[in-house]
């Protein structure tokens, strides 16, 4: 079997492991798992995407679980969720997962009303973009869906009044 | 981003879509209510209600797409010949 294999063998293994984790409405313990789960298998790209993935349903089933009224605790824990995908898509190999990460990030942040993070994760996203920019026709296509889905949900981001307005569109063009 | 090093043909394509993406965009923010919005978050409809900076910044953008996009149609106009047997 070539390493390759072996490392998709293995990953595989280790996310059927990593989805069945799941300590009922005590979130925080669930996240903790999370974390250590990512500390350890940090290597393995396939396991840090679904662990990326699980966070981001957590913070769902927080804004579920408090009928999107947050309280200071559960906004703290959404906040966590929101900075511990963050922090992980950098890690990650494929710029593609990345993009798509960094977008779905931003639409969960909004959801649970936290709208600077959602900024800060659209231009995540817009500079992981640029960085590696490839003159091929695959990536030029994979990047047109992206920025149209991602102005499909700005939509619903609001500007901030204080600064630059159209800051993330201007960035797109 | 580096729309400007988009050079041949598909490249233009994708460009006029995204600058075409920007203009639907950012006519929906110059309505008076937006499409869709999220529960419990404020949308541009509600803070920059009659704000006349926001409508200019949204037009001056829209302008420039529509500028951009005038240019490709230009200019594939005039490399029309190269295509044609």
């Amino acid at each position: 079997m070539s390493e390759q294999k072996e490392i998709d063998r293995v990953s595989d293994i280790i996310v059927e492991l990593i989805k069945k984790v799941d300590h009922g409405k005590d979130l925080d313990k669930t996240l903790n798992v999370y974390t250590d789960a990512r500390g350890l298998f940090i290597n393995l790209d396939k396991v840090t995407e679904v662990l990326c993935h699980k966070v981001l349903v957590l913070a769902v089933r927080c804004h579920a679980i408090c009928k999107g009224k947050h309280t200071q605790k559960t906004q703290t824990f959404v906040k966590a969720c929101i900075a511990y995908v963050h922090i992980t898509i950098p890690t990650l190999e494929s710029v593609t997962a990345q993009v798509q990460l960094f977008r779905m990030t931003a639409q969960t942040a909004l959801l649970n009303g936290l709208i600077g993070e959602t900024d800060s994760l659209l231009k995540g996203m817009l500079s992981t973009l640029d960085d590696n920019f490839e003159d091929t026709n695959e990536f030029l296509t994979m990047t047109t869906q992206n920025i149209l889905a991602a102005l499909g949900f700005m939509v619903m981001v609001p500007e901030n009044p204080d600064g630059d307005l159209f800051q993330v569109t201007e960035g797109f063009i | 981003m580096k729309l400007k090093q988009w050079t041949t043909d598909l490249h233009c394509m994708q460009r006029v879509r995204i600058y075409e993406g920007v203009i639907k965009y950012l006519s929906s923010q110059t309505q008076y209510k937006l499409p869709y919005c999220v529960p419990y978050v404020n949308g541009n409809d509600q803070i920059f209600i009659g704000n006349e900076a926001f409508v200019t910044k949204a037009n001056e953008v829209m302008d420039f797409c529509f500028a951009e996009m005038l240019e490709f149609i230009t200019s594939m106009n005039e490399t029309k010949g190269d295509h044609l047997d």
